[in-house]
């Protein structure tokens, strides 16, 4: 590509005015519909004379409840609407948003916060704290985020952020409400309560189901509040437009309390499919969108170019590429020997560099958690993982059947490699079993059947901070389930799908089977969090939290394999970009647009 | 698989119109022997012949031809553009030979092919010949169930045959294959239809000859050269459709390559890889023209109007 | 058979293909891996933060269906709601019913299948008529071989050519997108190419066989000017079956079509039928699909009823005058 396309292009313009008559002249050839501006392609509302228009690429938003797990609900949390506190420029601790301050308690159980009185929704009402109460009451509520549809909370996440009864709760076995860490004291005070102290508590906060909802219009609207023009929002942003697959109209939120501090006039978020992304950068160079996500070759393509390089930014460790043991009637990966000798046998650096910005991945932890050190990582030694896989019994690989890795998304590349690395290395047989995503859902949790042996692939993002890393993710309840015995795992599934058990009943019988067979080591990971969360001082819990890392990287049952980074493309006129490593990736309200 | 495929199986039966009965003026020459005479004057058709003829040689050649195995990989000279030392064609991301997948490649297109038709025209047949011969209420139950997969969404079907029996090659012939029987059922039902009222046939039931035989022996042979021309439309359409199943993430396993996966996985790299795209694209291009020549050769051949190019 | 009578059975024989189709559609979706609520767990990226937490987040089948239903009343209640056009709620666009989808994506699809077509006839016609008054020149092949070249290419290829070419190189036109009259530009030159080939084909033999019918032949013996007995009598006989092919070329580009849609970043119909289908989405993928069923065989009885009116050969309206097609 030798020239590209400046952000303006005035030549073009007249020659897209010239098309956009033609393609007028066809609409009206074809004549059956009203397309006059509005119906057939939207409202099509422009941003008015010297309002700056910005133009982002983000995925298909299917709903805009923040509390249902879709990619509308980080769209959401990027400045549409806005919780108690937000993340600060590096995501690494908070700032002050709705509440202008709060208060912990010194056994770091109760926060107190207090609300701006200046906070409001975009149509005018006072945000209060009744709002927060009445908008996790809703969160915590089985089944109470059915927008009119079958859909799936995003609650259980909650469960790790250690509000007070709050698992209880969800879980049916606590049903007063008032028993629940969660008070509004008057309009603008609002008191959460813990369990156990979690240091992570205040970024928790700024998790999507953790933003507030205008619970009026919900209750009376229950089916169209989030359909423009109900949409009500209380973020710098609203929204006013929303043609499904197509876009998203964002406008100022006129009364947002920091109102001044809002600086574009207009955004469009272009919902662009997954399987459309191969077009993405010809839009971005063709001037139709100012900011897009890029994937391996266009990386290296924009790295090479002098231009364009400038346009690049890159967000580091952003999620952790992993595998996870599949459970089988084979009994070959049920020794760790095996499993180790996998992990150990896996060329991380000739894997990271099948794509640009990735990182040899040597433990669950990435390294940008505070206090992470190499003592950590997986030495790599593939001497020792032949050594292993004799002692197991599978001298050579012989005797050993197929390896396969489980893979759901479209792009086997990496999974690819990770099978070279395996057959090169350790002369075994390995293959990539690529399925479609329903089939990967279901057989993840399957018990394999003969002599089908091997890990499903997955990536996970989550906070760089050790209770996200380790008890959070692959937590230790994830650690005690996969750990199972087959026939354990299948009795596990079976309480858990039983319909007629009550729900405490549901929970003992399940903690009693992890109690009973889970390995040891997974249990004892489960000590030592539980420690560390009710630890008196920070030095002491990084130091258990540490210990049970460590455990749980012996095990093998999760391997890590790389840490993946991230890039987007932006144009010079966009400024005020500051990428955190978080689902939402950015905020809108620090964007403004230049010339 | 889609509407788009729809298209193409629509287009599969369209363009052989109203089909015209063959059997008129059969003089000294067989119809076989003077449809292959006017078969080899249509030039572009003989020669897409040779052409195909090549490419399933090279398909059952492809361990001996391709420079490379299909999952061979050298990382370090990943993304290597075409004419790189060793790769004509150049690699791809994980540095495998384009060339060489392209080769094995065509093994999966022209099994998926060629199979899925091949279960078509057994289906289209059975159920064409038994409603066209039999008619009454046989008949119309038939055709009633070709009416329904006609309007039925072919692509679940497809999801739930790859899902169900697996990302394999056998799967994805047994899914295009019973995607696209309907439109050749219709032909056939309607060839019988015309050649059952003939008057050779006429004599033959006179004579005492059973249904059946009357089907095999005397309908049959004389339905075969509309049933070659849909045939030859539909191949292509089928690979299409493999491809199209590819690009929706249905295709066949890795690392077992397929034109549709390379078209998929070089088309998201449109402007970093071009020859990712390129190379695939072009001889996916190639094929499907050739099958449709050689589908309008065979259609000119049977056709006695004789308009020849 | 009198036209009320026939018009009574083809109605009938909608009426139970439909329910088979939706049938069909279930039990398929039965057999299918995997369910609504995993899968948006596991495809959204969202599902990458936290943890796994399997009990609460397997979704709750919502009021309308209800948690312990069995599959064949669930099947019921859909089918109930779906005789009035009410198919209830999508799962995966929670805040919208399934036929306010449909009432929204379908005018995406319907408009760019009109246009494809209309644009495909306007090509296609000229070029068949013109091919065939010179059968077996050089020019008619040449035509011939680019009207294969149109055929055999799938609507995709091109289109990832034409974005390549317009909106990459020349920077003409948007890559995408759904925002005003220009975006319609490359989805109908891109839809329209396949049919037009077809088209063409079908008027340059249909066009060959009537100028070989006698009284063109006649016609044109008499001495009468060539050019007026050709659009006289040749080309507007030679017209008339050409509604079989567009009606169904029609019907076909207006269920929609994924890849074209996907790529273009057109909110049209058949996308959302893929990812009803992907997602496992039951009443969105019921409805699109017995609406797909509804748009063919209306359009097959449309086609069928034109015909008979245009063809007087054909008065007498059969069950199947358009078989084979």
């Amino acid at each position: 590509m030798a020239k590209r396309a400046s952000s303006v292009p005035p030549a073009g313009q007249t020659r897209r005015d010239f098309l956009r008559l033609s393609g007028l002249t066809m609409a009206a050839i074809g004549g059956s519909w009203s397309l006059t501006g509005c119906g057939l392609f939207g409202d099509d509302s422009k941003a008015a004379d010297g309002q700056s228009t910005l133009k982002i690429d983000y995925v298909p938003v299917e709903v805009l409840d923040p509390q249902v797990i879709t990619n509308g609900m980080w769209i959401l949390s990027r400045g549409i609407s806005e919780g108690l506190v937000a993340q600060n420029e590096k995501g690494d601790g908070v700032l002050p948003a709705v509440a202008s301050e709060w208060k912990v308690s010194d056994d770091h159980l109760t926060y107190t916060f207090t609300l701006r009185d200046n906070a409001q929704w975009s149509d005018g009402k006072p945000v209060v704290a009744q709002d927060f109460e009445r908008t996790y009451k809703r969160l915590f509520t089985p089944a109470a985020t059915s927008a009119g549809g079958t859909t799936l909370g995003a609650n259980s996440y909650q469960v790790s952020t250690g509000i007070k009864g709050g698992k209880d709760f969800l879980a049916g076995v606590l049903t007063d409400w008032s028993k629940v860490g969660v008070k509004a004291n008057g309009d603008h005070e609002l008191v959460l309560t813990l369990s156990n102290p979690n240091p992570d508590f205040l970024l928790a906060l700024t998790h999507p189901a953790m933003l507030p909802l205008p619970m009026d219009l919900v209750e009376s609207k229950p089916k169209d509040w989030q359909n423009p023009p109900n949409y009500v929002s209380n973020g710098p942003y609203t929204v006013t437009e929303w043609v499904q697959n197509s876009k998203l109209i964002l406008v100022p939120n006129e009364k947002y309390w920091d109102r001044g501090n809002v600086k574009i006039g207009r955004i469009q978020v272009n919902l662009v499919e997954p399987s459309a992304a191969a077009t993405a950068t010809v839009a971005y160079e063709n001037g139709e969108t100012d900011l897009v996500q890029l994937a391996g070759p266009d990386v290296l393509r924009f790295q090479k170019d002098a231009n364009l390089s400038k346009e690049l930014q890159q967000t580091e460790n952003y999620s952790i590429l992993y595998l996870a043991k599949l459970r089988s009637q084979h009994p070959a990966m049920e020794d760790v020997r095996v499993r180790k000798a996998l992990s150990l046998a896996l060329d991380r650096k000739t894997l990271a560099g099948v794509q640009p910005g990735q990182e040899p991945g040597v433990s669950l932890v990435t390294s940008r958690t505070g206090g992470w050190d190499a003592s950590l990582g997986i030495k790599e030694d593939v001497a020792e993982a032949k050594r292993l896989l004799a002692e197991a019994g599978y001298p050579n690989g012989q005797g050993l059947p197929p390896v396969r890795i489980l893979v759901g998304v479209p792009d086997t590349t990496l999974a690819d490699a990770m099978v070279d690395s395996w057959t090169k290395q350790l002369g075994i047989k390995a293959s990539v079993d690529h399925v479609e995503s329903g089939v990967y859902t279901e057989r993840r949790w399957q018990v394999q059947k003969g002599n089908y042996i091997g890990f499903y692939y997955g990536t996970f993002a989550g906070l760089p901070t050790w209770p996200t890393m380790v008890g959070s993710l692959w937590s230790p309840k994830n650690v005690q389930e996969i750990s199972l015995p087959s026939d354990q795992w299948q009795k596990y599934q079976a309480v858990q799908e039983d319909k007629n058990l009550k729900p405490a009943d549901k929970t003992a019988q399940l903690d009693a089977i992890l109690a009973g067979h889970a390995s040891k080591p997974a249990r004892e990971i489960g000590t030592l969090v539980d420690k560390a969360n009710t630890a008196a001082d920070d030095a002491k819990r990084m130091e258990l939290y540490k210990q049970a890392a460590k455990l749980r990287e012996e095990q093998y049952l999760y391997l890590p394999v790389l840490w993946l980074s991230l890039f987007h493309a932006v144009k010079p006129k966009v400024h005020g970009l500051q990428l955190r490593a978080y689902p939402d990736y950015f905020y809108l309200k620090s964007l403004s647009v230049g010339s | 698989m889609t509407a788009t495929e729809g298209v193409e199986a629509v287009v599969g039966t369209m363009s052989t119109g109203e089909p015209e009965p063959i059997e008129r003026g059969t003089t000294a020459r067989g119809p076989w022997s003077r449809a292959w005479s006017r078969f080899r004057k249509h030039r572009l058709a003989f020669g897409s012949l040779i052409f195909c003829a090549l490419l399933i040689l090279t398909a059952l050649a492809a361990p001996l031809i391709a420079p490379y195995g299909y999952e061979e990989t050298d990382i370090q000279h990943k993304l290597a553009g075409p004419g790189a030392p060793g790769h004509l064609l150049g690699t791809d991301l994980l540095g495998r030979d384009i060339l060489s997948r392209l080769i094995y490649g065509l093994q999966t297109a022209l099994t998926v092919a060629f199979g899925a038709e091949l279960t078509a025209l057994v289906l289209a047949l059975a159920i064409g010949l038994l409603a066209g011969y039999l008619g009454g209420r046989v008949e119309q139950v038939l055709m009633a169930f070709t009416d329904v997969m006609y309007a039925f969404p072919s692509y679940l079907f497809a999801v739930v045959m790859v899902t169900v029996l697996g990302r394999s090659i056998f799967a994805l012939v047994v899914a295009i294959g019973i995607a696209s029987w309907v439109t050749q059922a219709r032909l056939v039902r309607a060839q019988v239809m015309t050649l059952k009222e003939r008057e050779y046939v006429e004599a033959a039931r006179s004579m005492g000859a059973k249904g059946s035989t009357i089907a095999i022996r005397y309908i049959l042979p004389n339905a075969i050269g509309p049933i070659l021309v849909t045939t030859s439309f539909a191949i292509p359409a089928a690979i299409a459709a493999e491809a199209g199943l590819a690009l929706l993430g249905l295709g066949v396993q890795p690392p077992t390559p397929s034109w549709g996966a390379m078209i998929s996985e070089g088309s998201r790299y449109l402007l970093a890889a071009p020859h990712m795209l390129v190379a695939p694209a072009v001889l996916f291009a190639l094929t499907l023209l050739a099958f449709t020549w050689i589908g309008d050769g065979v259609r000119d051949a049977f056709d006695p109007s004789g308009e020849q190019r | 058979m009198g036209l009320a009578v026939y018009l009574g059975k083809r109605g009938v024989r909608l009426v139970l293909s439909l329910i088979a189709v939706s049938i069909l559609t279930f039990t398929l979706l039965q057999l299918a891996p995997g369910n609504f609520a995993d899968l948006q767990r596991v495809n959204s990226g969202a599902t990458n933060f936290g943890g796994v937490g399997t009990e609460s987040m397997v979704g709750e089948l919502e009021s309308r269906y209800g948690a312990d239903v069995p599959v064949w009343k669930q099947y019921l209640i859909f089918m109930k709601g779906a005789v009035v056009w009410d198919f209830g709620p999508s799962y995966k666009y929670a805040s919208r019913n399934v036929q306010d989808i449909i009432a929204e994506a379908f005018p995406v699809s319907a408009t760019l299948a009109l246009l494809a077509v209309l644009l495909a006839l306007l090509i296609a016609v000229p070029i068949g008529v013109f091919a065939a008054l010179r059968q077996n020149t050089k020019t008619d092949h040449a035509t011939m071989f680019a009207v294969t070249l149109g055929h055999a290419l799938p609507s995709y290829l091109t289109a990832a050519f034409m974005i390549l070419l317009f909106s990459a190189t020349l920077k003409l036109l948007p890559s995408g997108g759904w925002n005003g009259p220009e975006d319609l530009i490359l989805p109908v030159l891109a839809l329209s190419l396949g049919p037009a080939a077809v088209l063409a084909r079908y008027v340059r033999s249909s066009m060959l066989e009537t100028l070989r019918e006698e009284y063109v032949t006649a016609a044109l013996a008499k001495g009468g000017p060539r050019r007026t007995v050709i659009i006289r009598h040749a080309l507007r006989n030679s017209l008339i079956p050409l509604v079989t092919v567009a009606g169904p070329l029609l019907a076909a580009l207006m269920t929609g079509t994924v890849f074209v849609e996907a790529l273009l970043r057109i909110p049209g119909l058949g996308l959302y039928f893929a990812n009803a289908a992907a997602s496992r989405d039951m009443p969105l993928l019921m409805g699109t699909a017995m609406f797909f069923a509804l748009i063919l065989m209306v359009t097959n009885l449309v086609v069928d009823l034109i015909y008979g009116l245009l063809d007087p050969r054909i008065r007498t309206v059969g069950g199947g005058s358009h078989d084979g097609h």
